[in-house]
């Protein structure tokens, strides 16, 4: 073994060495490691390639299977079960019939607060078959009993006597509730994504 | 007229005239130092407003939010809890103590979806959202966790990795010893509700992770140990309800 040769395979065992010795360095995500590395994930769509030139869409109708309230324990993230209210055509063509079952998240809740603010549910990621999701626009935010618009003068107007505003807190608003009788509109533009 | 006819009194005058000379010099060349810098103070302005318009149109277009709203850098003032520009004159400010922490694109636009989120609250409740502005300014420790967790959807929908929402609050909020009476969440409370929303909602950027060689990231990882057992702990449970994190 020649003196360049061995001196060229300590470097390459130096640089291997200091590499993994680095590496073992770094904090593991173990919660990571144990609950998501054999589950089936999902890539992410990004809604890059957008035109919002064109103005035709299509309202579709929803409504929730079950009602989904803040007032009791939801998961953010939680997929349910929506069905759509109208049969949906486009170009005279059928694209989503009656009663169709369409997935929806639970995106985020609030629950309710002091001073009359109101628990709100965002749903959002609606998973419509056969539809592209970019070419959807429509959040659903319901909201509970607002009633900060009685609560916040009377908080402002008792500010000036010590305490005394503060009194306002014990006043709650109103838990979001989604019920079957909600309509959520969506508007479906074909036309949108390059 | 003066007129020197020895020797030594030419190069007397030769003397004051070198060095008024050499004074108007130097205030030319100062005078041109200070416009240079000037100027390039103002392309440096320029460029970071440039890049703010641009991140946060992005922003606007990729998630489909219909409510018109606008970029301002501002290098001068600082950050007050009395401003809330984004409530009031529908302006997101990004002030430049601020952005100073952040150190890539991704961290940028984890600051700007966040205010964008804020902003947009604007137009909601009464009175063309000025009900739904106060509601934020009253209670802004409970919008304060449903902003980080839309920007999180925001910028997911424009293209950028979340986990930079982590890396920019953990180097850039101060860590109080108690919420109770404040105003805002812990920072690690965020942290963690911005961790467990990320990980029900997009865990693939978890699982692909390019932040885990990132000093920020794994100083949050190591800091927040116990708040991510107490989400194993909810997973491994199945249990629906909110984690009290510290």
């Amino acid at each position: 073994m020649s003196k360049y040769f061995k001196l060229y395979f300590l470097f390459i065992y130096f640089i291997v060495s200091s590499y993994t010795a680095c590496a073992q360095d770094l904090i593991q995500d173990e919660l990571v490691e144990q609950t998501l590395r054999d589950k089936e994930i999902k890539e992410i769509i990004v809604n890059a390639d957008y035109n919002y030139e064109d103005l035709f869409s299509i309202p579709i109708k929803l409504q929730v299977s079950e009602k989904i309230t803040t007032k009791h324990n939801i998961q953010e993230g939680d997929v349910i079960n929506l069905r759509v209210k109208q049969i949906v055509k486009y170009n005279e063509k059928v694209i989503l019939n009656q009663n169709t079952i369409v997935k929806g998240k639970i995106k985020v809740y609030t629950t309710k607060g002091m001073n009359g603010i109101p628990g709100q549910i965002v749903l959002d990621d609606f998973e419509l078959p056969g539809i592209d999701s970019r070419k959807i626009k429509g959040t659903f935010t319901k909201r509970g009993l607002d009633l900060t618009l009685y609560v916040l003068p009377i908080k402002w107007a008792l500010t000036p006597i010590p305490f005394v505003g503060s009194f306002t807190n014990l006043i709650f608003g109103g838990s979001a509730e989604i019920t079957p009788r909600d309509t959520i509109i969506l508007y479906y533009y074909p036309n949108w994504h390059k | 007229m003066l007129v020197y006819n020895n020797y030594e009194g030419r190069k007397s005058f030769m003397k004051k005239i070198l060095f008024v000379i050499i004074i108007l010099m130097m205030f030319v060349i100062s005078g041109k130092a200070f416009a240079e810098i000037d100027q390039q103070l103002i392309l440096n302005d320029m460029q970071m407003q440039d890049k703010i318009n641009s991140i946060g149109f992005k922003i606007l277009n990729a998630n489909k939010i219909d409510k018109r709203m606008v970029f301002v850098y501002d290098d001068k003032n600082k950050e007050s809890i009395l401003k809330e520009p984004g409530l009031t004159s529908r302006q997101v400010v990004v002030y430049k103590d601020s952005i100073n922490f952040a150190d890539n694109e991704e961290e940028i636009a984890a600051f700007l979806a966040r205010e964008i989120c804020k902003t947009a609250e604007s137009y909601t409740g009464f009175w063309k959202g000025i009900v739904g502005s106060a509601q934020v300014k009253v209670a802004p420790k409970k919008y304060e966790l449903l902003f980080d967790k839309r920007a999180v959807d925001f910028m997911v929908n424009a293209g950028y990795n979340p986990l930079a929402l982590i890396t920019f609050i953990n180097k850039s909020f101060v860590q109080k010893r108690y919420d109770m009476i404040s105003n805002h969440n812990l920072t690690s409370k965020r942290l963690a509700n911005i961790y467990e929303y990320i990980y029900f909602n997009y865990p693939y950027f978890l699982v692909n992770n390019e932040y885990i060689n990132n000093e920020y990231y794994q100083n949050f990882l190591l800091t927040s140990i116990e708040n991510r057992k107490k989400l194993q702990q909810k997973i491994n449970t199945g249990s629906k309800e909110r984690i009290k994190y510290e």
